[in-house]
Order: structure tokens, then sequence, then C-alpha cells
């Protein structure tokens, strides 16, 4: 892979630079939390935070989206979709991972067009991190990455080592090239060093071998009905989460009775009504089979349907989560039992 | 960042269709005779027994619903709708010329290459008969292709006998062996049986080469699936068509999940087999 | 088109704020007014001569005799009958006293709408349903999806009691995202987790008797029925 290097004194212009031509989303300060937002001249941009709150699905799959305007006679008119170019500035290989897992539901199979024009529309550039005690993608081997970003940025100290991922990413340094220098191998040492810095950092660990025939085995186990007790069904660690991506669809209807819109909105699978069908059968009656739900998903049904695991050890859920539900105890907690049960 | 190479269709556009005639089937199931308005649309559009369609009613939302009609009669597609909530109550107040939405076919269906030269048991519950009505019919169009055929059918009430006048042709005029049985009734008026769909498999053999098609309320799977094995039924003979809640119909929205499968797209016709290996399947 | 829907609004105990909701619609109410026949929109009485209604809007709690007849009078003419109001809906602080009851604990309701007040646009959503002639969609989630949605970290986490978790959606998280926790206007949430959020609250230092004024002010009758499972 093609890398030069950015003084980090040159990153505030990069930026202004980039946010010429290009709709630039940045993680910013708001509130007491992080959040991606639209980058304006007076944006704090913060380039060393753990995780924002939402993660950058927001802008692949909105928390509400309209698909089509309706009206009678006229049938469903598909909205339509910006084409302006963006750029996502600022994230970490846990969340370029999410947007990996997100392609495979959402590009394969049947072509999720809304999607998949955000997705074509969107240049992504990395940013590495330093993890916190909620953090585990070392666990989960999400925290690298080699492909989906146009640049990555990895901290050096004074410098930024650039990754370059695309040729987009590529023109992207060539436009600006004064702003940019050679890598040395200096700064190639410090990288190896700053890799193996951090891994070591991590304390959230989460053994994965044979987890997923694991919880196989375990899906009767008491502890999902004894951890669920905590659940408030808030749905929280589903938002927050970069590869939730459950919603439903519905229509709004206008104030004429007849034209308005299909809309689609995120949802939870911790909801109580969210496998419940007409005629009152609920396929996921108590709150243990809900939160076992959620987790199986992660660890074991997409290990089977997609061959790689849909949690990317991010921490958010956990993070977030204000009945302290830590999905890695859970897990652990779960592993332990096998064990014993063995020994018993 | 991603390529597209191909301008791809949006696959949640409902296509325009027109409702050419309804008709009454029980207090609360109707069955609805439709057809696409885009004659392109229409000669593109086939589908195997056991398929669904997501239907529209614009302004109320959309519903997966079954198709009932048989691909060997091409032409209309016909949907039997029970009225439960709101979206099939808006179905229900549509008359014949009024516009609804279709998209699909969506799921696998059943199996009807690998029916072949075998006996098939059909077993099916409630408005569980509109899917394997297609199925029937396509039985009956391809009768050569298939052995013995029989259908056990439940209903709750004499009311709710859906399609009984094309049953009984069925049962008289064809190689079909039907037998319908009602939860409850005045056995003076219904000269058959009363009791649930499960008591007839005492009534009947049950060959070494059947294969079961299976379509009955979620509660009653478990019940059914039961006498088909002691019966002899090899699990991955045994095929059902799943209920789940559906938003999106392709394998997106996640809702129908169950286990690794997505319901409307790896089913809704799962096999025995599958469910011995998905806890919450039945 | 067929004939305009009839339309009855009516109050029984209550500050008729959720009237007022309707009122204040200033935009739309001309288009709604239009749109429907609107027979009755005062203080009802049992004797009203607006005759049968195709849908009824019941705001307040039940907390007197004429209430009830009132409430049987409209539910007998109305095809469909609609609580608007926490009140209306659960009991609402009427209910905390002991002096006044739910529309459902008297009559069948179709459809709920809670808020003290009501959220205007689920009103005017509503409406416009009814118009379509669908009953207005149900809001499967509680008050965290939409907080969460705007980013707003979590008051409950902070060691604040805010209700979010308990309460039905529709508000957008008013409250949370001015940095206040959710009072829990709009009623209970599909499913509610007393039992957990005091246990929760209780670890943040609150007294059970505190936590109880809380989670049960605007929602009694639900706290009632979960909060007291032994947990
Ligand atoms: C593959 C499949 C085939 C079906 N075939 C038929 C059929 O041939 N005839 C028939 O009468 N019914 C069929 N159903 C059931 C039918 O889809 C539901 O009865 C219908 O969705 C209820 O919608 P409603 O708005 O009237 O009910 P409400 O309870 O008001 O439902 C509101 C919303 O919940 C969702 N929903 C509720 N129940 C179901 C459900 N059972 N399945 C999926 N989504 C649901 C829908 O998105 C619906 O818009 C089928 C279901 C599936 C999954
Ligand atoms: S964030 Fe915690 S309390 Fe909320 S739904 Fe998830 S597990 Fe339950
Ligand atoms: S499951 Fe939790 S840790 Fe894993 S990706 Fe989702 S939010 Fe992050
Ligand atoms: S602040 Fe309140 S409403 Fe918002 S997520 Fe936390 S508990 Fe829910
Ligand atoms: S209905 Fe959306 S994934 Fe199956």
């Amino acid at each position: 892979m093609r890398t030069v290097v950015l003084p980090g004194s040159n990153l505030e212009e990069f930026l202004a630079r980039l946010a010429v031509g290009h709709e630039l989303i940045v993680p910013q300060k708001s509130g007491a939390s992080i959040s991606f937002a639209a980058y304006d001249p007076s944006s704090e941009v913060v380039v060393e935070y753990q995780r924002t709150l939402l993660p950058p699905k927001k802008f692949f799959l909105p928390p509400e989206e309209a698909l089509f305007d309706f009206a009678p006679g006229e049938g469903f008119r598909q909205k339509p979709t910006s084409s302006e170019r963006r750029i996502l500035f600022g994230l970490h290989p846990c969340d370029i991972h999410g947007l990996r897992r997100l392609d495979q539901v959402f590009l394969e199979g049947y072509v999720d067009t809304y999607y998949q024009a955000q997705r074509d529309r969107t240049l992504i550039i990395g940013l590495s991190c330093l993890p916190d005690e909620m953090c585990f993608c070392n666990s989960m081997g999400t925290d690298l990455v080699t492909d989906h970003f146009d640049l990555f940025l990895t901290d050096l100290g004074d410098n930024y080592l650039v990754e370059i991922g695309s040729t987009e990413g590529n023109d992207l340094i060539l436009d600006n090239e004064d702003l940019f220098a050679e890598t040395s191998d200096i700064l190639l040492r410090k990288y190896k060093v700053f890799l193996a810095t951090r891994s070591n950092l991590f304390e959230q660990k989460l053994d994965t071998s044979g987890l997923s025939n694991i919880l196989a085995l375990e899906w009767d186990s008491s502890h999902w009905e004894e951890t669920a007790k905590d659940c408030l069904a808030c749905g929280r660690c589903s938002m927050t989460c970069p590869t939730c991506y459950c919603f439903t669809i519905f229509d709004e209807v206008n104030l004429d009775g007849a034209s308005g819109s299909r809309c689609r909105r995120w949802t939870s699978c911790l909801y109580k009504n969210y496998a419940l069908v007409a005629g009152g059968h609920n396929f996921r009656p108590s709150r243990g089979a809900r939160l076992r739900q959620r987790i199986m998903h992660k660890h074991k049904d997409s290990v089977e349907r997609h061959g790689i695991s849909a949690c990317v050890g991010c921490g958010r859920c956990q993070a977030h989560c204000a009945a302290g539900i830590n999905f890695c105890q859970v897990l652990t907690s779960l592993r332990g039992e096998s064990s014993e049960s063995i020994v018993g | 960042m991603n390529q597209s190479l191909a301008k791809v269709q949006n696959p949640y556009q409902p296509s325009r269709a027109k409702i050419v005639d309804i008709r009454d089937l029980t207090p609360d199931t109707r069955l609805f005779q439709v057809m696409l308005i885009d004659p392109k649309e229409r000669e593109q559009f086939t589908y195997r027994p056991g398929q669904f369609c997501q239907i529209s009613v614009m302004g109320t939302g959309e519903i997966p619903i079954s198709i009932s009609s048989s691909p060997t009669r091409p032409g209309l597609l016909e949907f039997c709708i029970r009225k439960v909530g709101r979206s099939t109550s808006s179905l229900h107040r549509l008359v014949p010329t009024d516009e609804i939405g279709i998209r699909g076919p969506y799921g696998n269906g059943f199996p009807v290459e690998y029916m072949q030269g075998k006996d098939v048991l059909i077993i099916a519950g409630g408005v569980g008969l509109a899917p394997v009505r297609s199925l029937l019919y396509y039985i009956l169009d391809n009768r050569d292709q298939f052995n013995q055929v029989t259908l056990l059918y439940g209903a709750r009430s004499l009311q709710d006998v859906l399609f009984p006048a094309e049953l009984q042709t069925l049962e008289q005029h064809r190689d079909l062996n039907i037998l319908v049985t009602l939860d409850r009734g005045d056995t003076s008026v219904w000269p058959y049986r009363v009791g649930l769909v499960t008591e007839l498999f005492s009534e009947i053999e049950v060959a070494k080469n059947t294969v079961a098609a299976v379509c009955v309320p979620p509660v009653a799977y478990k019940f059914v699936t039961k006498e088909l094995l002691a019966k002899k039924v090899a699990g991955e003979d045994i095929f059902m068509s799943l209920e789940r809640k559906m938003h999106c119909g392709i394998g997106k929205c996640g809702c129908c999940a169950v286990g690794s499968k997505y319901c409307c797209q790896d089913g809704p016709v799962f096999s025995y087999w599958d469910a011995l290996n998905l806890p919450d399947m039945i | 088109m067929k004939a305009k829907p009839r339309i009855g609004i009516y109050g029984l105990t209550s500050c008729a704020g959720d009237q007022l909701v309707l009122v204040n619609c200033e935009d739309e109410l001309l288009t709604i007014l239009e749109a429907v026949d609107l027979r009755s929109f005062v203080m009802a009485h049992s004797d009203n001569p607006e005759g049968e209604l195709d849908v009824a809007f019941v705001e307040g709690a039940v907390t007197q005799e004429s209430d009830l007849e009132t409430l049987k009078d409209v539910r007998s003419r109305a095809q469909i009958l609609i609580a608007i109001g926490t009140c209306a809906v659960w009991g609402g602080i009427p209910y905390l006293s002991g002096m006044g009851t739910p529309l459902s604990d008297h009559v069948q309701v179709d459809y709920a709408i809670p808020g003290c007040p009501i959220e205007k646009t689920q009103l005017l959503k509503a409406i416009a349903s009814l118009l379509r002639g669908d009953l207005p969609l149900s809001l499967p989630h509680p008050v965290c999806l939409e907080c969460t949605i705007r980013e707003n970290n979590c008051l409950l986490q902070a060691g604040e009691i805010c209700c979010g978790p308990l309460t039905a959606g529709g508000c957008n998280a008013r409250c949370p995202s001015l940095n206040r926790a959710c009072f829990g206007c709009r009623g209970a949430s599909h499913d509610p987790n007393y039992v957990s959020a005091r246990q929760i609250l209780e670890k943040h230092g609150f007294s059970v008797n505190e936590v109880r004024q809380r989670l049960a002010l605007f929602s009694g009758k639900a706290y009632e029925k979960e909060g007291t499972q032994v947990g």
C-alpha cells in the first residue's frame, strides 16, 4: 500500500480544503458526547476520541428515511438521493469494519439502492485510536483495516502516516500535494511501535474461539433470562451499534388522507413487538429470548451467514447500556457455564 | 468506496396492479384476483407455489401475502387474505378496479421438483390453505409427475372453510384424497369430521416415499410434525411454510430472522431438519 | 370520495390541554375542518344531539359519575374511540391520587395518543390516517430510541431519574434533548421494566419512595401492574 506523511500541523488546512467541493463530516463535540457532524470552518474537529455516540451507519442507513412519495394515480415515486460528493473523516477501524458488515447486508443479494447511493457518494478517511476499557476490537480482529477506506491516518505524534486505499484517496493527496511529505524509515518504525503499544492497551477481552459453537449449545441457558431481567428494552445498544441494521417500513399519509410517503425507521430486536405478528403470536415472548437474539445474531448467526462475526468490538453497546449490561461479560460467563458443565 | 457498475433497480419499488375481482370466501377472508398493469411486468412475472408477494395499499402499508394461484395457470394472480389488522382491513375495503402495489415474488417456495415421483401429503390449517392451494393446483396440472396426493385441512368452524366448493370438486373429480375437519361444529350440518387436524392422521396411510407440505398456525407446527415423524416421514421430507414479521421481504430489514436464516429469503418454506438446527423456528 | 367523517371531541376531567393542541395547529386546522364534519368540540353532555360519530376523541380521566355517563354515551355513538392525553390513556395524575381512572377501564379504546400534552405531530399523523380510513400506526419504541437518535448523553446512566426507557416514544425526546430527565409524561411504553429501573435508581442512591413517585407519576396503572412483580 502506498503511504505518505501528513504533518499534524497541516491537518486543519487539509480538512478546510476537503470541505470545498465535498460535504465533509468530522467527529465533533456535541454536549458531553462526540458525534459525526457536518464540518464548518468553526467546527472543533476532535481527533482523539474513543467512540462517537452513533456510528457512521447513520449516514448510510439514516435513522428515519423516506423511500417513496406516493399519490393516488401516480403510484410510488422513489425519493431522489443526493449525489453530492461526501467525505467521512475520522472513522476508527472498528467503524470501517462496521461498514463492511453493512455492505454485506445491503449490497449482497438484492441491492439496497438507497444504501448504495449513500455509499457510492462517500469517501472514507480513517483515523487511528487508542482503546478505553470498553473497546475489544482486537479480540474481534477488527483493530486494523487494510481496505474499505480511501485514506487512513495513523497518529504518530507530530505526523500522520497516511495509507492510501483507493485511487480516489490518491486523488485527494495529489490535489493537495503541498500538504504531504514522503514516508521516512523512522516513521515506519514509529508506526510499528505504535501498533505494538496499542495492542497492549486493551483491557476488555473476549475469547472468540469456538464462540458460535458454544452459543449454539447454550441456547437454553438460564443466563439469558437472568441477564435480561436487567434489560430496560430501551434499544440503545442497537441504535449505537455500527452493525445493527434492523428497520421497519411504514406509510405516512398527509392530511389529504391519500398522498404521503413510505418511510423506514431503525428498530431493535429488544423491543417486545419486534417479533409479534397479527393474531398475537410473539416469536420471542420473553426479554431473555430477545436479548439472546441480539447476542446470537452478532456472534453466531452472522458467522454462519457471512462467515464473520457481526460484532466489531467497538464497545458502544456496553458503554451506553444504562442497565450496565456488559456483553463481553455475558459471553464470558456463557463460556464458563459450558466448561463447568463438562466438569460437572 | 463502492463503485456500482450498473444502475440497479430499486428493490422496494412496488409495481402497480389492478384488482380484477374480489370474492368473499368466509366472513373474514377474501380472494383477490389481481393483474399487473404493465404488460411487460405481467409477462415477466413467474413464480413457484409457496412464494409470496409484498402487497401495498398506498397509505396503509405493505404486508407479505402468499400467492394462492398456481403458476401453471398464468394470467391473474390470486391472493387469499384474512382480515386481522390494519393493512388487511384496508385491503378488505378495496373494490374491483382499485389499485394496489405488488413486489415479488419472494422466498423459496415448495420444492416441487423434489416432490416429483413421490406421495405428497399436504397439511393446512386456517388461512394456511392459501399457499398450499397454489401447490395443489400445480400438482393437479402436472398430475402424472406425482404419486398419491392427500390434503388434510382444518378450519375453525363450518363458515371458516376456505374454498369449500373447490375442495369438493377436487375431491370428486380428481385423483386426490381430501380430508377436512372442523375445530368445532354441529355434526348435523357437518357430516364429516370434527376435531383437530392432527386427529386426521389416524385415518390415513402414509407410504414410505412421502413428502409433506405443512402450513398451519404458528403454535400447531410442533404437533403436526410430531404426527408426521410418527408416521415415519423423514425430517428432511417435511416442508413447513412459516410465518414471521416481515417488512422488506428481501433480506435487509432483519425482522424475519430465524437464527442465521431469513424467513423472507431462505424461507418461508423450511424443512423439519432446518427446525432442528434453529431452535426457535417452530 | 365518501362523506366527510363525523368527528366529535370531548373532554372529561382534564385541563383541556390536549384539545388546545388541536386548536393550536394553526396551519393545518383549516384543512382538517374542511375534511371533516365536526359535530362537537365542547364539554359534552349525555343528551347532546350530535348523533352517530365516525371518530370520537376523548380527553381526560374518568373521575366522576358524569364522566362515565359521557364516556359511555360517546362510546355508544362512535365507530372509533381514541383516547387523547395521558389522563385518558393511563389515568395520569388523577390516577395516582386515587381520583381517576383511564378510559380503557370502562370502555373499549381503539387507539391511544398519549402525552401531557399530546404531540401535535402525532395528532396530525393520527388524523391523517383516520382520514385515510385506517387506525393510526402505533409507535413501537420508548423515548430512548428518539433520544439516542438525537445523540443525547444518557441521563439515567449519569445518575438521574430518567423515565425514558419506560415511556412511550413520540415526543422526539423533548426533555432529554434539553438535558432534562424524562418525566414519563407520555405514559408507559409497550414493555416498561420498572423492576430493573428501580434497581438501577436505587443503586444511584435514590430512595424507594422518590423512585416510585417519579416512575408512577403519569402511568400509575402500568407501574402497579409491572412494577410490583417480584424482581
Ligand atoms: C410469508 C408470509 C405469507 C403470508 N401469507 C398470507 C396469506 O396468504 N393470507 C393471509 O391472510 N395472511 C398471510 N400472511 C400473514 C399476513 O402477512 C398478516 O396477517 C398481515 O401482515 C397482518 O397485517 P395487518 O396490518 O392487517 O395486521 P396488524 O396486526 O395491524 O399488523 C401491522 C404490521 O405488522 C406487520 N405484521 C403483522 N403481522 C404480520 C405477520 N403475520 N406476518 C408478517 N408481518 C406482520 C406488518 O408489517 C403489518 O403492516 C402471511 C405472512 C407471511 C410472513
Ligand atoms: S442498552 Fe442495555 S438496557 Fe437498553 S436494550 Fe440494550 S441491553 Fe437492554
Ligand atoms: S455488538 Fe456492541 S461492541 Fe459489538 S459492534 Fe455492536 S455495539 Fe460494538
Ligand atoms: S437520557 Fe433518558 S431517554 Fe435518553 S437514553 Fe437515557 S434513559 Fe433513555
Ligand atoms: S422481511 Fe426484511 S429481512 Fe426478511
